[in-house]
């Protein structure tokens, strides 16, 4: 019997569970999807340090799972909330004709079941959909394939699944309490006369507001600037600031924004004196007491997830561009031989008996690495090895060259051109010499054209977006540098990584012509670029760099780093995927948790506005013309959380973007596109929702 | 009876207007049905300020929903300025609503979160008519009710009487063929109630037609005649025809008292009314 009024109620009320339906449906995929993730590892081909990445990234999906738990509990309490107090009426009417409380209770219960169970099994079909999907995803991102011969694989996870369902019905129980004990403790008079209460309203000054929010536009507006200016380089007290001011400056503006509208529109007479307009914005104005603080939560959550979802995969982006320049080389193998800065100036590393075997191999790389080998039987370097090609950076120990020297060359500064990231000690640090003929030399080796200077004449070498620009510049004016008593002029840039590496690291560097390199300038390090046959002889070869590296015998080449293509490949993409799927994945739960609470609100709202559309009506104020204001208002509390969130991500990823020029280009493209297209769709699904629902709560009041 | 009004048009005609609620279609002999309306019939001319009467259950008040097309009869015709609006539907019904009909309700039904001037002004912005216009009808509307001094206040800022008599200025500024009023005064003290009944009158002068649904004599007696109904038909009418108000007052209270007697005799102290 009460299985059959819940029922009942359900079935007549579907649209009311909508939000309720559509919150908990996303939130149980979503959560299945990225919980299943490692089970992809059956089914891809993964290396063994992609294998380590993904074990990482399934410990911080479940962790981050507690966390999204906690938020999807809040909702679907807040979305049972909205449910019960629009039916207050009706539990009222059932406990008037005499049924009992505990059967109130056990109607409610049984209504959350039938809801809870139709949202649970929609949410883990469209989980299954969406985890197949992501498996199409990590298998682009690693450059895996899929292992079975068909290149299709179905991947389930029974553990996800029951995680899932244990997690949701877990949730369902508590906020089945909750709403147990709110009509438990309900007095039946309240019950009755529930939709008489919360009509007061309280007035705000108009002029006030319009102050109001210029103050919230100017705290705004001085929150970018402090830090468009100062970045995010390290936290100081400025990006403390920074973030005040703008929680407080989006909360004001939440508060005025309704006033500020209001008054706008007054003094377009037309305008205001149009239609329901006037209705329209009065009713926006009337509900700014309860709605500010949640519009401002909410647009500062919405600019979290859209900074974190952009910000993550730009960084993957900027990290994966970055790599095809920087891994040109098979292998690269470094040492350091010292240091210089215009403070210290040159400061030789102390290699010990190292050091003195390099010296006697005539700081030759191949030679030495051959020599080392050979002597802790590590293998055999010329079998690995197809072609090498050394490359020394050096400096005049007496005067060498500097950042601060460029600028007094160029006429430049380097910050105008790097904006906040580039600390203010810049100017002491070098810029090493190369020799023309090994840059040549390495240039050939990775396929690329030689380079020709004329007399007098030298080129820069620089692959960091920090410098390019300051460095480009100075070419076109001209600027020339001393080295070693001559003067040679800048003649051409070019951005090339001359080595394999994970982060292009070169601030600046110049080729100059091999005779114009001071007699006594000094080794600051020496970078071996090889190339090999094969991934197997690559491998190979890492391995024989990595024994010598860690060999202790004297008499074998100081190795300070060595780097295979195969290496930065996996430790750039692996990471930097792990960052951009949980960017994604608590993206996606903020966004939804987002609309779920507008939607909420905004239909509570038009069910206490219900009388007013009534007498719309009455006055004879067509359908389409309420359906409009209806749309108007509900669109105002959706876009513009959303407009202002955009805008503070926009200037925090502008930040952000400075901050990833050290080693790459922050590109937000085609993947935040598709991320900010899948996150517009559930905003917008839960936008039509709110709209429709709203419009038919509207017909509630006659 | 017509050639009482000859001379001013026809704004509504009541043709034989029946109501039965219950059960639906023609089952015979149901006993769960009840007749609210009886064959209603009469017209109201333009100009005049009418007043409809009678006990509680009478009927008045479902005849004033079907006027205000808010409900639709089951039989019988309603007629105002020359269209049948018993057959309107959808978008020509609000239509209507919009441009033939002001409405007074009990309790004033102010939108609360507009002022009295958006309040009164809303009547001519859901008409689309051009702003510059508005203006001027909005404050001229207020000067004839007397609340210019309230325009800018917000309903919960006002008297009962000035919201009241803020819902008689909506009702008129679009200048409708008839304004409904369902019992005006219901919720007003006599003061307030005399200075609403005051200001209807001075509408009437100005040309408006207003229907009045009352069962108090008092409010009765500003009107020009008053159409009485009894158990869902038309019990009889009574004409001021220049009558002063005290005097009429007394016809009236005469009137409400005999149809208290007359059960089971309807129809007889009409005729002898009416004259």
């Amino acid at each position: 019997m009460l299985a059959r009024l819940a029922l009942g109620n359900v079935r007549k009320s579907v649209s009311d569970f909508g939000v309720y339906f559509l919150t908990v449906m996303l939130g149980v995929a979503v959560f299945y999807a990225f919980n299943s993730m490692t089970a992809q590892q059956g089914v891809l081909a993964f290396s063994e340090t992609q294998d380590r990445m993904f074990d990482l990234l399934g410990m911080v999906i479940g962790g981050v799972s507690a966390f999204v738990a906690l938020v999807l509990v809040f909702l679907v309490v807040y979305a049972s909330r909205f449910l019960i107090r629009r039916r207050k009426k009706e539990f009222g009417l059932y406990l008037m004709l005499g049924m009992r409380t505990g059967d109130v209770v056990r109607i409610v219960a049984v209504e959350s079941l039938i809801v809870g169970a139709a949202s649970l099994l929609a949410g883990l079909a469209l989980g299954f959909a969406l985890s197949q999907l992501l498996l199409w995803v990590t298998s682009a991102l690693f450059q895996a394939g899929v292992a079975e011969a068909a290149g299709f694989a179905f991947v389930f996870s029974a553990d996800a699944l029951a995680q899932t369902a244990a997690v949701f019905v877990a949730i369902f129980a508590v906020a089945a309490v909750l709403n147990a004990r709110t009509v438990a403790r309900a007095r039946l008079i309240d019950l009755l006369h529930a939709a008489r209460q919360g009509e007061d309203m309280k007035l705000t000054s108009l002029p006030l507001s319009l102050a109001l929010f210029a103050v919230a536009v100017a705290l705004i507006g001085a929150s970018y600037k402090l830090l468009m200016d100062n970045g995010l380089a390290e936290p100081s007290p400025e990006f403390a600031a920074a973030t005040v001011l703008v929680c407080v400056g989006t909360a004001l503006f939440f508060y005025a924004l309704s006033g500020f509208l209001l008054k706008l529109v007054q003094l377009v007479r037309p305008l205001y004196l149009r239609g329901l307009n006037m209705f329209t914005l009065r009713q926006l104005n009337a509900k700014v007491n309860t709605t500010f603080a949640s519009l401002s939560v909410v647009c500062l959550v919405l600019f979290l997830a859209i900074t974190s979802v952009c910000g993550g995969i730009g960084i993957r982006g900027a990290l994966v561009g970055a790599i095809e320049a920087s891994t040109a080389y098979s292998a690269t193998v470094s040492t350091s031989f010292g240091t210089y800065t215009s403070e210290t100036g040159y400061v030789p590393a102390d290699l010990g008996a190292f050091g003195a075997f390099a010296k006697e191999q005539g700081y030759d790389a191949a030679a030495g690495l051959r020599a080392s080998a050979q002597t802790i039987g590590a293998g055999d370097f010329d079998a690995l090895v197809e072609d090498a090609a050394q490359l020394d950076l050096l400096v005049d120990p007496d005067d060498g060259l500097t950042m601060a020297d460029v600028e007094e060359a160029s006429g430049l500064v380097l910050a105008d051109f790097a904006g906040a990231s580039v600390n203010d000690g810049y100017g002491k640090y070098p810029v090493h010499l190369m020799r023309l003929s090994q840059v040549n030399a390495a240039l050939e080796l990775a396929g690329k054209p030689a380079i020709e200077l004329g007399e007098g004449e030298c080129a820069v070498f620089s692959d960091s977006d920090i410098t390019r620009g300051f460095y480009e510049q100075a070419v076109r004016r001209g600027a020339s540098v001393e080295v070693g008593g001559r003067a040679l002029k800048m003649a051409s840039f070019h951005g090339d990584t001359l080595q394999t590496t994970t982060m292009p690291l070169n601030t600046g560097a110049i080729a100059v012509p091999d005779d114009a390199v001071p007699e006594d300038a000094a080794i600051v390090q020496t970078i071996l670029n090889v190339q090999c046959a094969s991934d197997e002889d690559e491998a190979a070869f890492g391995e024989l760099a990595e024994a010598v590296s860690e060999a202790e015998e004297p008499d074998t080449w100081p190795v300070t780093l060595s780097l295979t293509r195969g290496e930065v490949l996996e430790q750039s993409i692996g990471l930097s995927t792990v960052v951009a799927y949980l960017a994604v994945y608590l993206g996606f739960v903020l966004v939804v948790a987002c609309a779920a609470i507008l939607a909420i609100q905004q239909l509570s709202d038009a069910s206490d506005s219900a009388p007013r559309y009534g007498l719309l009506r009455k006055l004879g104020a067509a359908n389409g013309m309420i359906s409009g204001s209806i749309f108007a208002q509900v669109l105002v509390y959706f876009l513009f959380p959303l407009v202002l969130a955009v805008a503070h991500s926009a200037c925090a990823l502008a930040v952000v973007a400075d901050v990833v020029a050290v080693f790459g280009h922050l590109d937000i493209g085609e993947t935040v596109l598709v991320c900010a297209a899948c996150f517009l769709a559930v905003y917008g699904a839960y936008f039509a929702v709110t709209f429709l629902g709203a419009r038919r709560l509207s017909f509630t009041g006659e | 009876m017509r050639h009482a009004m000859q001379g001013a048009a026809t704004v509504v005609e009541v043709r034989n207007v029946s109501k039965r609620y219950g059960a639906r279609g023609g089952r015979r002999a149901d006993a769960s049905i009840t007749q609210a309306l009886d064959r209603v019939s009469f017209a109201v001319a333009e100009g005049e300020f009418v007043g409809i009467m009678g006990p509680s259950g009478s009927g008045k008040s479902t005849l004033l929903n079907c006027l205000a097309t808010i409900d639709a009869p089951t039989s019988g015709q309603i007629v105002v300025g020359g269209r049948t609006v018993t057959d309107l539907r959808g978008r020509a019904l609000s239509d209507f609503r919009r441009d033939d009909l002001g409405f007074v309700f009990q309790d004033a039904n102010l939108l609360d979160t507009l002022t009295a001037y958006e309040n009164i002004a809303l009547a001519l912005t859901i008409q689309r008519v051009p702003a510059r216009e508005i203006d001027a009808r909005v404050v001229e509307a207020a000067r004839t009710l007397g609340i210019e001094e309230v325009l800018e206040k917000h309903p919960f800022q006002m008297s009962g009487g000035q919201r009241q008599r803020v819902a008689a200025a909506r009702a008129t500024v679009a200048r409708p063929r008839l304004v409904l009023a369902d019992e005006p005064t219901g919720a007003l003290d006599s003061k307030s109630a005399a200075a609403l009944l005051e200001s209807f009158a001075r509408l009437n002068a100005r040309g408006a037609t207003i229907l009045m649904v009352t069962h108090d004599a008092v409010s009765a007696s500003y009107c020009g005649r008053i159409i009485l109904i009894k158990d869902g038909r038309l019990y009889g009418e009574l004409r001021r025809q220049g009558a002063d108000r005290s005097a009429f007052h007394h016809r009236i209270v005469e009137v409400v008292a005999d149809m208290g007697d007359a059960e089971g005799a309807e129809g007889e102290g009409v005729a002898a009314h009416a004259r």
